[in-house]
């Protein structure tokens, strides 16, 4: 059943030319500005990551859109198909969004199915592409349904959440250092993204933003790029490794291992439900601690 | 049955991404020129490792650190990059010594790690040694 008067197409699929045009292109820019962007087994592992990611959207739709189209039915608005409805999914798909990527940082079971989007060292546009396999399977597409609850018709939300992927895109570059001070203070931009994919205490899980950057310093999760420290990419504790299985699932692996040696089941929870790096004897090392640390080291500093 | 993507558009540019990533000099190789940037890594605020004794592989592939406390962490090139991690002792799980071919004693470390469980070193006899030592007394 569709709901809309004409189908809509899947950006993410139209996009597929301009990604590789646009990376093609970084890497010509890369070269000529001698910067080493790109090595070839992280490119790899990041479109191996990427293609798969494709292969679990196509076995997962049917699922998904089962459930948008049954959650639908007990919408409770009727909001008609037209520029206002979309302009208002816009900014809801958005801060539907900002809250998934907030949890997927704040939440063991979830970081264990986005991990891999941060496990590379480098930052450049195929780093875009290195795509979770596994966010389907730990049910994180159900924070979308509240979206048709409201009243917001399926295809239009399938239709913007691949929207927000594409722009996502973009941003994923060292190329491109400052947008125009409007556009930066309302839109994720590079810069911005690049503070999210940084190790630095001070950028640790900062910047969930998908396209405004409005959700983030309305809920205290923003951090400016400061050109005097720069960002350290990758994972606290970084993989060593560039096997697209490995990278997939040692997250998923850690877990398991935790989850063998847990005490009770209050530290079983605390293992898939609390933060990145908590145990439960109280010496993890999470965010949150390592933030306090820099602030205190700052502190003793100045 | 008509696959919802022709595949053959995303395998194409991952094969024309790859061939320029490769034609630009992509496929790199990170080493160790010294102890100075393996304490650099090690010491940044999210690893916090304070270095007190390093030693550098041979081949500048891998180093490893103790911090005052005689707690050990390693710095390992993986690819273009490097990367550091702490061991722990409750992760080791064998540390072997054996005669390399340049000369050098090659001092082999295993962990329960997923990714990257393996480290090794090319060290003087002596060092190498010191270190299995203390790779074997080290504190939690």
């Amino acid at each position: 059943m569709s709901e809309l008067p004409f189908a809509l197409p899947d950006p993410v699929i139209l996009a597929i030319p301009a990604f590789v045009g646009l990376a093609a292109l970084e890497i010509l820019v890369a070269r000529l500005r001698k910067q080493p962007a790109y090595e070839l087994r992280d490119t790899a592992a990041s479109l191996t990551m990427g293609l798969v990611n494709l292969v679990q959207a196509v076995l997962f739709a049917g699922v998904i859109w089962s459930s948008l189209q049954a959650t639908y039915q007990w919408r409770l608005l009727d909001l008609p198909f037209n520029a206002w409805t979309w302009l208002a999914l816009l900014f809801a798909e958005d801060f539907v969004y900002y809250w998934f990527h907030r949890l997927s940082h704040e939440h063991r079971i979830w970081w264990a199915a986005h991990v891999n989007h941060h496990s590379s060292q480098h930052y450049n546009l195929s780093t875009a592409l290195r795509q979770h396999w596994t966010g389907n399977l730990a049910f994180t597409w159900v924070l979308w349904l509240p979206l048709a609850l409201l009243g917001f018709p399926p295809a239009l939300i399938v239709f913007q959440k691949g929207i927000s992927l594409v722009y996502q895109f973009w941003i994923h570059t060292e190329q491109i250092r400052r947008l125009p001070r409007w556009f930066e203070a309302a839109f994720n931009t590079p810069s911005h993204h690049r503070v999210h994919h940084a190790t630095n205490p001070r950028y640790l899980d900062r910047n969930y933003a998908g396209i405004f950057i409005i959700w983030d310093k309305l809920f205290g999760s923003f951090a400016a790029e400061d050109d005097a420290e720069p960002c350290r990419y990758g994972i606290v504790k970084n993989l060593g490794s560039f096997n697209p299985l490995r990278i997939a699932f040692h997250e998923w692996v850690e877990i398991g291992r935790d989850l063998r040696k847990a005490g009770s089941l209050k530290d079983a929870f605390g293992y898939l439900f609390g933060p990145p790096g908590w145990r439960p004897d109280g010496a993890g090392i999470t965010s949150d601690i390592l933030r306090a640390r820099w602030r205190a080291e700052r502190a003793a500093g100045d | 049955m008509a696959l919802p993507l022709d595949p053959t558009v995303p395998l194409a540019g991952i094969l024309l991404i790859l061939l320029l990533v490769w034609l630009t000099g992509g496929s790199r190789h990170a080493r160790l020129a010294g102890g100075h940037d393996a304490a650099a890594l090690l010491a940044a605020p999210e690893t916090g490792f304070t270095t007190s004794d390093i030693a550098v592989s041979a081949d500048g592939d891998c180093a490893i650190a103790r911090d005052p406390a005689g707690h050990v962490a390693v710095v390992f090139a993986s690819g273009a990059k490097l990367a550091a991690r702490r061991l722990r002792p409750a992760e080791i799980v064998a540390v072997t010594l054996s005669a390399g071919e340049d000369g050098h004693a090659v001092l082999a470390i295993r962990t329960t790690a997923f990714t990257h469980p393996d480290f090794t070193l090319r060290l003087a006899r002596t060092a190498a040694e010191d270190w299995q030592r203390h790779l074997a007394e080290m504190p939690a």
